[in-house]
């Protein structure tokens, strides 16, 4: 051995098989990551919480007192409590959250079970053919939605045109039908990939056994497959579920102001005012269900199945 | 009962299917649930392939906005955006921004993804669930929250850095997650072999690990990359005055401007990252990373 690796061997085992080298090997691997981390992604969440328990002055300053008058004037309307439309708005976004999710596991479970079943070049060529139409930019994809729908839009002429129908399909028009199908589109690989990885760790010669003692495939699926992929349900439809929850372009793009979610108020009200006192109370039901998944993620995944996102 | 009777009321077979052999354990039920599948799944493909069929065809249509009428080929469209200088400033710009964001998170990501595959600590799963926190915050609270702690509470002034930051904080799973998923299924052995054979610990990383995780963390960083570039809503609120694509293409839309080139851009990206993507595919085990 040369007298550098020597050196070098020497000074490492000096330093980091000492009884507080372990903790160095830690801090320095985790160190900058926890601390950018906490920085700038925890920090500026708890202080958004905070502020929405404060309230602002006329020159936009944030007075540091403790209040509710945020979260008051959010819901108590002229017709007394939850009767605002910030209320009303909170609602619909959740609705169309849940049918998003539900849209997404509908159609992302046949596709993820046959890329389970898969193997070698099928694999490769059909995980291609899923995954290509995901590396659009999002606004040109958005656009695209936007030029399919509408009253005028690529569905509806194209239905006018071959005379299936007399006028526009008041479905396609600008609204909820079309965030709907555009979020569960954007969402769509998170559902795969998540239900992916959870299929390709079922053992499939359970599968095989439960045919050979007489199921039906349906029975297979109903009894043995949905069952052992729970966990790959519940993380995907979270990922689903919360981003969906706070989509902010798409139904600005898709509702053309018919009808609001959430993330698009809250996004309108503080790049056209600043309204740090409306923003910060209205984030926090944002942050509730991304918190609670969060925890649910925390409790019931594992670093293994989340390969894929 | 006769046999045959028990046979006729045997779950999962009929007997019409067992009197031809091929079909045993096959009922009518059965193959209507297989290629039922099969449909299922390929009308699904289909459809998502809507947006991008749509993309790439129009981008070379002369009456880009509508299929019909549909007037003919041309490749007016890409001159149009090669030659529009302000677009063009604001993709390097977007470039700019999404590598030295994906640099950032690789610098930090990678070290994080060896602590967490490696060592156990107090607090390990609370990390692991900060890392992948910013995969579930939706892009308005992280932008809202951003743009007040830039503004109000630090005072820093929105532009290039506020960006970056909040880019790599955005694509840092996407480097931890993959490096961390390799760690746990690399047989250390090698490594042990390696310092039985006199390598010093330097050296072992140097010639050993590393190599093992690089398409990990390559494949990693281009997603971090592909995601910071392709973002809208984060980089709206933190970015200031400073040109992205995605604000560029936004106020195209926005204010009815002619949004024909947005296509052009959007399928030389996807024509790059196809390639990329074959490429990987077959050379590198990138596949495996899913």
């Amino acid at each position: 051995m040369s007298t550098s690796t020597t050196l070098r061997q020497s000074v490492y085992d000096r330093f980091f098989e000492s009884s507080y080298g372990e903790y160095a090997k830690i801090g320095i691997t985790a160190g900058p990551g926890v601390v950018w981390l906490l920085l700038l992604l925890l920090f500026p969440l708890v202080f958004l919480v905070t502020i929405s328990f404060a309230s602002v002055n006329d020159s936009y300053q944030i007075v540091y007192e403790f209040s509710v008058s945020n979260y008051v004037s959010l819901l108590h309307g002229q017709d007394g409590w939850f009767t605002t439309p910030f209320v009303d708005t909170f609602l619909l976004s959740l609705g169309i959250a849940v049918v998003t999710t539900l849209v997404t596991i509908v159609f992302a479970f046949p596709v993820a079970y046959l890329l389970a079943r898969a193997s070698g070049t099928l694999f490769k060529a059909l995980l291609f053919t899923i995954l290509l139409p995901f590396f659009t930019i999002y606004i040109v994809r958005i656009y695209s939605w936007y030029a399919f729908f509408g009253s005028s839009g690529i569905i509806n002429s194209f239905l006018v045109w071959t005379g299936v129908v007399s006028g526009p399909v008041s479905l396609f028009n600008y609204g909820v039908f079309p965030i709907i199908v555009a979020l569960a589109h954007a969402y769509f690989p998170y559902m795969l990939l998540t239900l992916y990885s959870s299929l390709d760790g079922i053992d499939y010669s359970v599968v095989e056994a439960a045919r050979d003692l007489g199921s039906s495939r349906v029975g297979v699926a109903k009894d043995i497959v949905v069952p052992l992929s729970a966990q790959g349900l519940i993380t995907g439809s979270i990922f689903v579920f919360v981003p969906s929850l706070g989509s902010f372009i798409t139904p600005k793009f898709l509702a053309q102001g018919k009808v609001a979610m959430v993330g698009e108020i809250l996004a309108d009200r503080i790049n056209q005012i600043y309204a740090i006192d409306f923003g910060s109370a209205g984030s926090i039901f944002l942050i509730i269900p991304c918190l609670i998944g969060f925890l649910l993620i925390f409790k019931y995944a594992d670093l293994g199945e989340m390969r894929g996102i | 009962m006769s046999d045959k009777t028990k046979e006729r009321f045997a779950p999962g077979g009929s007997a019409t299917a067992d009197r031809f052999g091929f079909l045993r354990k096959t009922s009518l039920e059965d193959l209507a649930a297989t290629y039922g599948l099969y449909l299922f799944a390929g009308a699904t493909i289909a459809f998502l392939w809507l947006p991008l069929l749509f993309i790439v065809v129009l981008s070379f249509g002369v009456n880009s906005s509508s299929v019909v009428p549909f007037e003919g080929f041309t490749l007016a469209n890409y001159v149009d955006l090669f030659t529009n200088a302000s677009l063009m400033s604001a993709s390097l710009q977007s470039f700019v921004v999404a590598t030295t964001s994906a640099v950032v998170a690789t610098l930090l990501g990678v070290p994080a993804a060896f602590a967490l595959a490696r060592y156990s600590f107090r607090g390990k799963e609370a990390f692991r669930s900060l890392v992948i926190l910013p995969l579930l915050i939706p892009g308005v609270i992280m932008g809202i929250d951003m743009l007040i702690f830039f503004q109000s509470v630090i005072d820093l002034p929105l532009g290039f850095f506020t960006t970056v930051a909040t880019h790599s904080v955005f694509g840092l799973p996407f480097i931890v997650l993959p490096v961390a998923a390799r760690l746990l299924t690399f047989d250390r052995s090698i490594e042990e072999s390696a310092r039985d054979l006199g390598a010093d610990p330097l050296t072992v990383m140097k010639d050993v690990t590393l190599p093992v995780v690089a398409p990990a963390v390559a494949a990693g960083f281009v997603f971090a990359w592909l995601r910071s570039f392709e973002d809208f809503t984060r980089a709206f609120f933190v970015s200031g005055t400073m040109d992205l694509l995605t604000k560029s293409m936004y106020s195209l839309v926005v204010y009815g401007q002619n949004a024909n080139v947005m296509k052009p851009m959007a399928t030389v990206l996807i024509v790059l990252v196809g390639v990329a993507l074959v490429v990987a595919m077959n050379i590198g085990q990138v596949s495996d990373y899913v």
